[in-house]
């Protein structure tokens, strides 16, 4: 299988497939639908710590 | 409980009145168990101007027949489209979504008020309660007697009271103004319809000291907490009307 993994910085990516910003909650609210530990990322729109 | 996609088939579109009709689906896979107060996102195909799904109230259930009903008001596009589905086609929806009105103690003297579209709920969470012991009463209203709908469904669940605002049946004027609620003081008030409404419910219930829920039609985009356009002021901060809610008590709103 081909390796689509690669890194923005100090950040490693496992594959290119990153949700848009503010398009997919914390990832979390898509649990039911999708395995979305298959992405490659999730673009927060903005967050609280 | 886990939400699902499903495609559903139209069983039966069934005309209302120029402006409302009852889509009837049959489920492919069984219907989990659904409770009074939770809605539905449907995906509304063939309207290339219509992007995101439209939510709608689950009007009533059939476990029995497997089947789904919702009542739906034509106001734009995607619904217009809706209201053209024919028997046999196809209806994508993700549900079940949003919480529920709660069980009242036992014994309680109910009544429900629903208002236009807002009766939606209404009919289901009425079989709910009559199912578990309750004997709820039921006031709706309506502009006039041509947009009533389904009386006799509901006056089969319990004594109906009507309002329609040009008294061409039923007394004149909103639900509010209806003289039961000045005659007989309800246990527990459930209560869907346009803001304006319940907010004069919530006046009324506040006045009274009756506890209420109302079930809240923000405007939504997803219906399941990403998009977070659906945000209502409440004692606990902003919650989402799609998951927090639909249904909320009137004293946690800030409205």
């Amino acid at each position: 299988m081909v390796n689509l993994g690669f890194s923005i910085g100090k950040l490693r990516f496992k594959n290119p497939v990153i949700t848009a910003s503010g398009t997919f909650g914390y990832g979390s609210e898509f649990d039911d639908f999708i395995d979305v530990s298959v992405l490659g990322g999730i673009i927060l729109k903005g967050t609280t710590m | 409980m886990a939400k699902r996609i499903d495609d559903f088939i139209i069983k039966e579109n069934r005309k209302i009145n120029n402006d409302f009709f009852i889509l009837e689906l049959s489920g492919n896979n069984y219907l989990p168990v659904l409770k009074p107060g939770q809605f539905v996102q449907v995906k509304v195909e063939d309207s290339p101007e219509t992007f995101l799904r439209r939510p709608l109230s689950i009007h009533d259930v059939d476990y029995d027949k497997n089947t789904i009903s919702l009542l739906v008001q034509i106001a734009g596009k995607g619904t217009r489209r809706l209201s053209k589905l024919k028997p046999g086609e196809i209806l994508n929806i993700i549900y079940p979504l949003g919480n529920s009105f709660s069980l009242p103690p036992e014994n309680s003297d109910i009544l429900l008020i629903g208002g236009g579209c807002g009766v939606a709920p209404l009919l289901f969470l009425g079989k709910y309660l009559k199912s578990n012991g309750y004997n709820p009463s039921i006031l709706i209203g309506f502009r006039n007697s041509d947009r009533i709908i389904e009386y006799d469904e509901y006056a089969a669940i319990g004594k109906v009271y009507l309002t329609t605002e040009d008294g061409s049946r039923g007394e004149k004027g909103f639900v509010t103004d209806h003289s039961v609620l000045k005659e007989h003081r309800f246990d527990n008030i459930s209560c869907c319809g346009p803001a304006s409404m319940m907010k004069a419910v919530d006046g009324y219930c506040s006045a009274n000291g009756i506890p209420c829920e109302v079930s809240l039609e923000n405007l939504m985009a997803c219906g399941f907490g990403v998009c977070l356009c659906c945000v209502v002021s409440t004692v606990s901060g902003n919650l989402c009307t799609c998951i927090d809610g639909p249904v909320f008590n009137i004293k946690d709103l800030k409205w």
